[in-house]
């Protein structure tokens, strides 16, 4: 599901004493069946970008388009586009109101197609998307731990299977394990459930790992935009507007500064060991010769 | 000296133990971290401190068990600033929210304004100063949220995943300004954390995991056991994980916490 920003502005208390800019003139196309990833520094416009996606806030000037939806369309019906774009905030699990996680990741459903007699197994099919088999259905949400918490809060969006799925700092306050884990999860949905996801984080080594393309916001305005190997590639444009550099992406910047050597695209840190490791033996090797 | 110790500490949510005879001493003015995976008791932790728990242990703060007679003045000078900071505001613009706790203990305006000047200067808080708190960015809250408990002058700071939301670049700002802060007035700090990243600057970490201490140890000799902490599901610091890969094929010898450091260390 494609998203088109056409000339978007946003802001706050709109057209009042204080009116607060959070977006100018954004023009963008977020591309069907990738991950996308939106940073920049704090107050940058991110999270807003993502209200807007939601029909959550309107934009006070332009166009946003997603998928067969014009949000600017008068009478617009909020009920079916909820139902293919999924919105997962920061810290979802505190929006928990269910006594179990079977009826927690029902509820959408139960509103959406109230005559659907398959709840239960559709339950069971998105916690195994999500990694939790079929005996979380009992246990209250709250008793889990962070990790799963915000694994059922996930599949509590994914049981409407939206197309367009947007998170708003998915990784923040998990551990390292439950971390991994969501990225696997990520990239999965995209592969095998060709979802289109959107995410707002300044986690931005995990996000080197798991996106195709990244935007980078800065006092609500597009710095540079792009599949992540060309934004990533301008260092310099990055720390200039205070987005975050992926550590491996520092590290072969310091290397190429201090010796001149270019790494070439290396997308973890495996990689960045095994170039650093050869790149030394090929120098032994010629300063031998 | 401690200024905190917790001794004995048992706690359970209905038939699940979080600690079982658990015990903690913390020195004045110390910067003490104490990281774990989710679910390894930390918040338990903070919330028995702050009162908002029950439990069963011989808690002493400042000399003082931490009871129902000795609450309010012990809960006076701590200030605890938590991971989401949108369940505390109060007032409608970032200055009244500086202001309230001052103005409740009845301190002179002069003096609050002061006060307001000085934190907002150190955190950085100048331009925000009039906007209404519920309309920053979740970066913007957390830096307030600081603000405010900065502003009571606490002989402890207990922070709860309160640099969550904040980019990595402002982070290591703050982090550096509290060690100064920390240094400067000798404010004991007490730092709940699953990111180890963010213990840099502490004197002290410990890592918790299901109730237990598993590492205690001096900053930053303590990361010798990086393994440890990996397995219980903690993300070691980029550059430890680097150097560890790199002296398994010896291109360096030893551990380095500062990416430049390392690459000079890689090259030299």
């Amino acid at each position: 599901m494609e998203v088109i920003f056409k000339d978007v502005s946003f802001s706050y208390n709109y057209k009042m004493e204080n009116e607060k800019v959070a977006l100018k003139n954004i023009n963008l196309c977020f591309e069907s069946n990738l991950i996308h990833g939106i940073i920049g520094p704090i107050g940058s416009g991110k999270s807003t970008m993502l209200e807007l996606m939601n029909g959550i806030s309107l934009p006070t000037k332009g166009e946003i388009i997603i998928g067969k939806y014009n949000l600017n369309k008068k009478n617009f019906n909020f009920n079916k586009f909820r139902y293919d774009v999924g919105l997962v905030y920061q810290f979802p699990e505190k929006q928990f109101f269910c006594n179990t996680v079977g009826e927690e990741v029902a509820f959408a459903e139960k509103i959406f197609s109230p005559k659907n007699k398959n709840i239960k197994s559709k339950v069971i099919k998105v916690l195994k998307m999500v990694g939790l088999d079929e005996s979380y259905i009992s246990r209250s949400p709250f008793s889990l731990n962070g990790g799963e918490k915000r694994r059922v809060a996930i599949a509590s969006v994914l049981i409407s299977n939206p197309k367009l799925l947007i998170m708003d700092e998915p990784t923040i306050g998990l551990d390292n394990n439950s971390k991994k884990r969501l990225m696997r999860m990520l990239k999965k949905l995209k592969t095998m459930y060709s979802k289109t996801i959107i995410i707002v984080t300044h986690d931005v080594d995990m996000l080197y790992e798991i996106v195709d393309n990244v935007v980078v916001l800065n006092k609500g305005e597009v710095v540079v935009e792009g599949n992540k190997l060309n934004v990533f590639a301008n260092v310099e444009l990055l720390e200039k507007n205070k987005a975050p550099v992926p550590n491996v992406v520092k590290v072969e910047k310091m290397i190429y500064d201090k010796t001149g050597i270019d790494l070439g695209y290396l997308p973890d840190m495996n990689s960045l060991v095994r170039a650093i490791k050869e790149t030394k033996e090929e120098l032994e090797v010629v300063s031998y010769e | 000296m401690a200024i905190l110790s917790i001794n004995n500490l048992t706690f359970r949510y209905k038939n699940k133990f979080v600690f079982d005879n658990f015990n903690l001493e913390v020195e004045r003015g110390s910067w003490v971290t104490i990281a774990g995976p989710n679910g390894a008791g930390k918040t338990t932790l903070v919330k028995i401190l702050a009162g908002l728990e029950k439990s069963y242990a011989d808690i002493t703060i400042f000399n003082k068990p931490l009871n129902k007679k000795n609450m309010y003045d012990i809960r006076r000078e701590i200030g605890f600033v938590f991971d989401n900071p949108d369940n505390f505001f109060a007032c409608e613009t970032v200055e009244d929210e500086l202001a309230f706790s001052l103005e409740n203990l009845g301190v002179f305006p002069n003096t609050i304004k002061k006060k307001i000047k000085d934190v907002a200067k150190i955190l950085k808080l100048d331009d925000l100063l009039k906007e209404n708190p519920c309309d920053l960015s979740g970066g913007e809250k957390q830096k307030v949220a600081l603000a405010t408990a900065l502003m009571l002058e606490p002989r402890i700071l207990v922070l709860d995943e309160a640099l969550l939301m904040i980019d990595v670049k402002e982070r290591d700002e703050i982090l550096k300004t509290l060690k100064e802060y920390n240094k400067q007035k000798r404010v004991t700090i007490l730092s709940f954390t699953h990111n180890l990243e963010e213990a840099i600057y502490s004197d002290r970490l410990i890592i918790l995991n299901k109730g237990v201490i598993t590492i205690d140890g001096a900053f930053p000799e303590v990361f010798s056991e990086e393994r440890v902490m990996r397995k219980i599901g903690l993300e070691v610091p980029f550059a430890i994980e680097l150097s560890e890969k790199l002296k398994v094929y010896n291109i360096i010898d030893h551990m380095e916490l500062d990416l430049e450091r390392l690459v000079s260390l890689i090259w030299k």
